[in-house]
């Protein structure tokens, strides 16, 4: 290091006092035979002295008597509070949760497309005369059901299909259209009827499913991907397929009920 | 660590609370004055003095005997005051910069009182603001160190080791600090040049 380096790197120690006698010595011998190192420490110099005439306003003896009562008061109000009740989660508890939450669903949505039917339903609907005798509300549902099942399988072909691997006359869009179509005109017959049942869900599910398929029905070509892509994204966005398969689920869950609550014995012991 | 601080601290873990107070005491003035001088307000330099006692009131129990408590408390009283700085930046306050000035001109009215000198009195209330504009001109971290070393009295491996840098970082800081407030300060430092002490 350069002596003028080295002089330079201990103007601060030397103004502020905290050099020893061997730098100081140095320092000292230096400055008075360099104009140069000299010249930049009194610049420096002059700045620290400069604000060195700042004076820091002091609060009032008043102020410092009351401050351990302030600090006091403070300190009680702290410890009167009551401890937080929620306490933060760490981030890993909440991708834990929400994994356990989506296998839960996995299983249910599962279990209710593949499992083997109801032995009880299977039977009757095998029974001959007995769907006559089934409530109109009832036959409302299974045609709404036909429907969506119906529905589901054209917006599987059309969401499955990828057109970087796939031929585009693969999806066979004239024929998708057609069914589209098909489906759309009996969707406003549906609707009506259940809207008049009260089966508001239902009805906002076939509602959701005229708009995919309308848009299905207005492709122009098998080759207009992007607008198959943006069909694509509405059933995406809308979470038909989820919404599609819940239902499943919740019609299936309510025939297990029915078709159990009248025969099933039941399983509390009896009471003499 | 001072005897004394130790002898205050087994104190306190054995539930003394007379001894805290004397902590308080003992620090307050300093930690108020550090708060002050980088937060460059009153009342933000007497909340977060408070606050760092709270939370020495707090942590002492699990406070390395080792540890140095003047450092301890700087170290805190510096990142509380950073922090309001930046919360302060975020919301754009600009009311307590003008209090600010008021109260220090108020206090060098009243320092001047007994020199009856209008002059001298006005002169220094310029100097007086012109140097809180400046300090408030260089980053935080710059006016941070710069008032831990020339306000606080604190020496350059002290104030390494409380904002836990090396020497060298903090020589750097200070230099460009000295540097930016030269260049705003030079036009003044001409107009009222030092007064040679008298020996």
């Amino acid at each position: 290091m350069s002596e003028c380096k080295k002089c330079r790197s201990l103007f601060l120690e030397y103004f502020y006092g905290e050099l020893d006698s061997p730098k100081k010595k140095f320092f000292d011998d230096h400055i008075l035979v360099c104009k140069k190192c000299n010249s930049q420490f009194e610049e420096m110099e002059a700045v620290l002295q400069f604000t060195g005439k700042r004076v820091r306003p002091e609060p009032p003896e008043e102020f410092w008597d009351s401050y351990e009562k302030k600090l006091d008061r403070r300190i009680e109000i702290e410890n009167e509070k009551p401890e937080r009740r929620f306490k933060v989660i760490p981030k890993w508890a909440y991708q834990a949760a929400a994994a356990v939450a989506l296998i839960v669903i996995g299983v249910f949505i599962g279990r209710a497309l593949f499992s083997p039917p109801i032995p009880g339903v299977q039977h009757a609907s095998r029974q001959p005369g007995l769907a006559t005798q089934l409530q109109p509300e009832t036959i409302l549902v299974h045609r709404s059901q036909d429907y969506i099942e119906r529905t589901k399988l054209i917006l599987l072909a059309l969401v499955n299909f990828d057109p970087s691997i796939e031929d585009p006359y693969a999806l066979d869009l004239p024929y998708q259209k057609q069914i589209s179509r098909e489906l759309v005109e009996e969707a406003s017959f549906l609707k009506k009827e259940l809207a008049e049942s009260d089966q508001e869900r239902l009805e906002n599910l076939v509602t959701s499913l005229e708009i995919i398929l309308l848009q299905i029905a207005n492709l122009e070509s098998e080759n207009d991907l992007e607008a198959i892509e943006i069909v694509k994204e509405g059933i995406d966005r809308r979470g038909i397929l989820m919404e599609i398969n819940l239902t499943d689920l919740r019609l299936s869950m309510k025939k297990g009920e029915r078709s159990m609550s009248p025969e099933q014995p039941s399983r509390k012991p009896k009471t003499i | 660590m001072t005897q004394n601080d130790q002898i205050l601290i087994d104190r306190i873990c054995s539930g003394d609370q007379a001894a805290f107070y004397d902590l308080v005491g003992r620090y307050k003035k300093k930690i108020y004055h550090l708060a002050y001088d980088i937060t460059g307000d009153h009342h933000e330099a007497e909340d977060i003095s408070q606050e760092v006692f709270m939370k020495a009131f707090r942590a002492l129990k699990t406070f390395r005997r080792d540890a140095k408590m003047s450092s301890w408390l700087h170290q805190i009283t510096v990142n509380a005051s950073i922090d309001s700085l930046r919360r302060k930046s975020v919301r754009h306050a600009k009311s307590t910069g003008e209090l600010d000035n008021v109260s220090i001109q108020e206090n060098l009215v009243a320092s001047s009182t007994h020199g009856f000198d209008p002059v001298q009195s006005t002169e220094s209330a310029q100097i007086q603001n012109r140097i809180s504009q400046a300090l408030k001109k260089i980053s935080p971290k710059e006016r941070t160190v710069f008032v831990m070393c020339h306000y606080n009295g604190l020496k350059l491996n002290e104030t390494a080791e409380i904002l836990n840098v090396t020497i060298g970082t903090v020589k750097s800081l200070l230099f460009r600090a000295i540097r930016k407030l030269r260049k705003e300060l030079s036009p003044f430092m001409n107009k009222y040049p030092m007064e040679i002490p008298h020996e």
